[in-house]
């Protein structure tokens, strides 16, 4: 037998509690997910000796049927996603199909259930994740269950549980965290037969918040609100009434309790200059980000999520926060640099149907009911409501124009057309430079070989060619300066100091130099410069060019053909060599009418014999 | 003695680009001399001299205000310190990074947006064999960073860096961050301080820092527009 084994599932599912299960205040974390996902208005939170005697959740969620309870309690089981895809945007809370294997494994465990339209339920009941025991049973709509003994048969856990009162201040605060991030569910907690909180439905944020945090700490938040591809919504302090810790911050983030930096660190950098070192404001806030922006399935616990743009989330948190603090006065604000498009705040708000919340008159921005029509906190609020409606996705630039996609501006005028007149500065164009490199030149041509000093041997169906590379790039510039084109300057002029006659004769080709490309100009004494070249020309250097043409000038009549000749010379004379160059240069021979023209206009530029001809000098 | 006395600003752009053009081909002898302004043997301790020089030829008034030296046409004076070979010596300082300032701002409302919108980019010679009063000034060019192919890449590279920023992750930004745009510390001296978000939420003290080019984007761009030997390309 080998030494490599698939775990049995009941160790694999000890192990996996050792992810998810860390402590009672886990436990409940997970099976109150499990209730709020289960679609529960109540939700009640029983817990004795510190929930590590006895942790029960009692929820009138849908509940289940027998089958679907026997399932759930396999490893992997879950309705709440069905493909990969589903990863992409999870909706849920919970959605591993972990936990409740891995709670039965490590307690003894029992579910009882009811589906709505049932009339009886079912039991299961499971002691440290060993054979299910199942019967049907009588009890109301939703799910109940009861994990007691946690860890009894794991002691090594057992031991690392912490004092009842710490663990039950776990469950409090995670029972405080659910509570604000579901107003429309009643929760309460009872802990050893006492009930130690209750919350019920609240009808707005503001009166759950009012039921958890209390008279004092309500009456001294503010509203936020930001509405966009990311909306945010919930109630900050301002820089004076803080703590020396993180823990009246709460922030959610698509229903879910996070502690994440990016959305912390935005509702901070928002109190710059408002907030002492070390301090930290109160906070109650809620992020909506479209569910394909965020993933969740980071962490066995969910307890980290990670933003697809974090970037956006930050600034509209920070965004948020900063208004509702400019709003305020203070110590130190900076004016807004975006047009903020305020929330829609239409719509009548409905009459209070509980506390009349008189405590926040004169409050410099006191908490306002949220109005129903724009999305109250019970069942069916347009904000925080699971969400069903598609959201508009988050473009990758919002703020992209309309025409992201303009065509590059266009290149210089294209060989042919009249060039434009030379502007004191161009703008920058796409160049209209020729290829570099064409590796397979035209016309069915093979390039056999260099041969001699430097000569190209060339190849077709019906002819053999011998090329003399300098030549054969003269005749290239000279065909290519024959046509009209555009000046690209030098970024530098060439400059050079001429003799009046010198400067005569420059004058005298000037005019069509510069129809070709070529602009020279005075530069003021006797001094005359290059100062743009057409982009056949712009792989030569400027000074051998200038020196080139003003030698031509100087040798001769000044002809326009003359000049141009100097230059292709010039041209030629710096073009690339060898076997790499022969494929561009091929290409250009053909582009300017191929090798036979070649031959034609320059005969010293290459020899060339027929196959018929070889033929018959073969006798063939 | 009129030559003597800096410009007006130019009221047009075509007047800019006139007078540009003129002093293409020209040393920083040659434009300085007329404006009085003393050449320094080197630039170690007069970093500003060239740009300061063609400022005061072309009329420029910003000085180090955040805002274009030719405001009211909307166009920025970049000289590009040219090397021996042909490239950008260095990288191109665009303006400060706003630390403390840069919640709401999105790029089309950045300040480097706002620089880059149209910069006349004028080359000056920069081999250091070469006295200063010697380098000549080259043919500019006026760019617009819309138009550029790269436009893209140069926002994307403002906006990481933005965020980071943002998101109190300064102390983590190197100058080998950005493509085509970098931030580098830039500050009077090692006592020169500005307050921004740190990691943790609180203020920092930070050094002040530059958004700047990377020359082989400024390369590029030259070699778009100028007529250049591949070699430097």
């Amino acid at each position: 037998m080998g030494r490599v084994s698939v775990l049995p599932d009941a160790l694999a599912n000890q192990i996996a509690a050792g992810e998810v299960v860390e402590r009672p205040a886990s436990v409940v974390k997970e099976l109150v997910e499990n209730a709020l996902d289960a679609d529960a208005s109540r939700v009640v939170v029983e817990i004795a000796g510190g929930g590590a005697e006895l942790v029960r959740v009692v929820d009138d969620g849908v509940g289940m049927a027998e089958d679907d309870a026997r399932t759930a309690l396999l490893r992997h089981a879950t309705s709440k996603i069905g493909r990969a895809d589903d990863l992409l945007a999870i909706h849920t809370l919970g959605f591993r199909g972990e936990a409740l294997p891995s709670i039965a494994s490590v307690s003894r465990f029992k579910l009882t259930t009811r589906e709505r339209e049932r009339d009886a339920g079912v039991e299961i009941a499971v002691d440290g994740g060993g054979e299910m025991r199942v019967r049907a049973a009588g009890c109301p709509t939703g799910t109940t269950i009861e994990v007691a003994d946690l860890f009894y048969n794991v002691p090594a856990r057992r031991k690392f549980l912490k004092q009842k009162a710490t663990e039950v201040s776990h469950v409090a605060n995670l029972i405080t965290a659910m509570a604000l991030g579901h107003p429309h569910v009643h929760f309460r907690l009872v802990r050893d037969g006492k009930v130690a909180a209750d919350y019920p439905v609240a009808r707005r944020l503001d009166q759950r918040i009012f039921q958890v945090l209390g008279k004092d700490v309500t009456r001294r938040l503010h509203e936020v609100r930001l509405d966009g591809p990311v909306r945010v919504l919930g109630y900050i302090s301002d820089g004076t009434y803080v703590k020396a810790n993180a823990s009246a911050v709460h922030t959610f983030v698509n229903g879910r309790h996070v502690r994440d930096r990016t959305v912390t660190h935005g509702l901070l950098s928002a109190y710059v200059g408002r907030l002492e070192r070390g301090y930290y404001p109160h906070a109650v806030l809620y992020v909506h980000v479209p569910y394909d922006q965020v993933d969740v399935n980071v962490h066995p616990a969910k307890a980290e999520i990670r933003f697809v743009d974090g970037g956006s989330v930050h600034e509209a948190i920070s965004r948020a926060c900063r208004i509702t603090l400019t709003g305020l006065g203070g110590s130190v604000g900076e004016p807004e640099r975006r047009v903020y498009e305020g929330a829609r705040l239409g719509g009548a708000p409905p009459p209070p149907r509980q506390q009349a919340f008189a405590w926040h008159l004169g409050a410099p921005r006191p908490i306002g009911p949220v109005r129903e029509a724009d999305g109250g906190y019970g069942r069916g609020g347009a904000f925080y409501e699971r969400e069903r409606r598609p959201l508009p996705p988050i473009p990758a630039r919002p703020w992209s124009p309309a025409g992201e996609a303009a065509p590059a501006p266009a290149g210089p005028a294209a060989s042919g057309a009249t060039p434009a007149p030379p502007s004191p500065v161009a703008t920058v164009t796409a160049s209209a430079r020729p290829a570099v490199a064409a590796r397979a030149p035209a016309g069915g041509m093979r390039v056999l070989g260099e041969w001699g000093p430097g000569l190209l041997v060339v190849a077709e169906d019906d002819a053999l060619t011998v090329v003399e590379p300098v030549a054969a790039w003269a005749f290239v510039f000279s065909r290519a300066l024959a046509e009209l084109s555009a000046a690209e300057p030098l970024m530098f002029p060439t400059q050079r100091e001429l003799d009046a006659g010198d400067a005569g004769r420059l004058e005298a080709v000037r005019a069509e130099l510069a129809a070709r490309g070529v602009e020279v100009e005075p530069f003021g004494g006797p001094t005359w410069q290059l100062v743009g070249v057409p982009a056949t020309l712009a792989g030569t250097a400027p000074d051998a060019l200038f020196d080139a043409l003003l030698g031509r000038l100087r040798g001769g009549p000044a002809t326009l053909s003359g000049a141009l000749d100097a230059l292709a010379g010039a041209a030629a004379a710096s073009a690339p060599r060898g076997l790499d160059a022969a494929h561009n240069l091929l290409a250009q021979i053909v582009a300017h009418g191929g090798l036979e023209a070649l031959c034609t206009a320059t005969p010293k530029a290459a020899w060339r014999v027929s196959l018929a001809t070889l033929a018959k000098e073969l006798g063939r | 003695m009129l030559e003597h006395r800096p410009p007006d600003p130019p009221r047009t752009e075509e007047e800019l680009l006139a007078r540009v053009r003129a002093l293409a081909g020209k040393t920083l002898g040659d434009i300085a001399r007329p404006l009085h302004l003393r050449v320094p043997r080197d630039l170690r301790r007069d970093k500003g001299f060239v740009g300061q020089t063609l400022e005061t030829a072309l009329g420029a008034r910003a000085g180090s205000r955040p805002i274009p030296d030719f405001w009211h046409l909307g166009v920025e004076l970049k000289t590009l310190p040219i090397g021996k070979d042909g490239r950008p010596r260095e990288s191109t300082y665009v303006c400060a990074v706003p630390v403390d300032a840069l919640h709401g701002l999105v790029w089309e409302t950045s300040h480097v947006r706002r620089k880059l919108a149209r910069v006349l980019f004028v080359p000056v010679e920069a081999d250091p064999a070469r006295p200063i009063a010697d380098r000549r000034v080259g043919r500019a060019t006026l760019w617009s960073c819309d138009d550029d192919p790269e436009r893209d890449t140069l926002r994307a590279d403002w906006e990481e860096l933005a965020s980071l920023i943002r998101q109190g992750f300064i102390d983590r930004i190197t100058a080998h961050r950005g493509r085509v745009l970098q931030i580098r510390p830039k500050g009077a001296d090692a006592h020169d301080a500005r307050a921004t978000v740190g990691e943790d939420g609180w203020l920092l003290a930070t050094q002040p820092r530059g958004w700047y080019l990377r020359a082989a984007f400024t390369n590029r761009v030259l070699d778009r527009h100028y007529a250049r030997p591949a070699a430097t390309s």
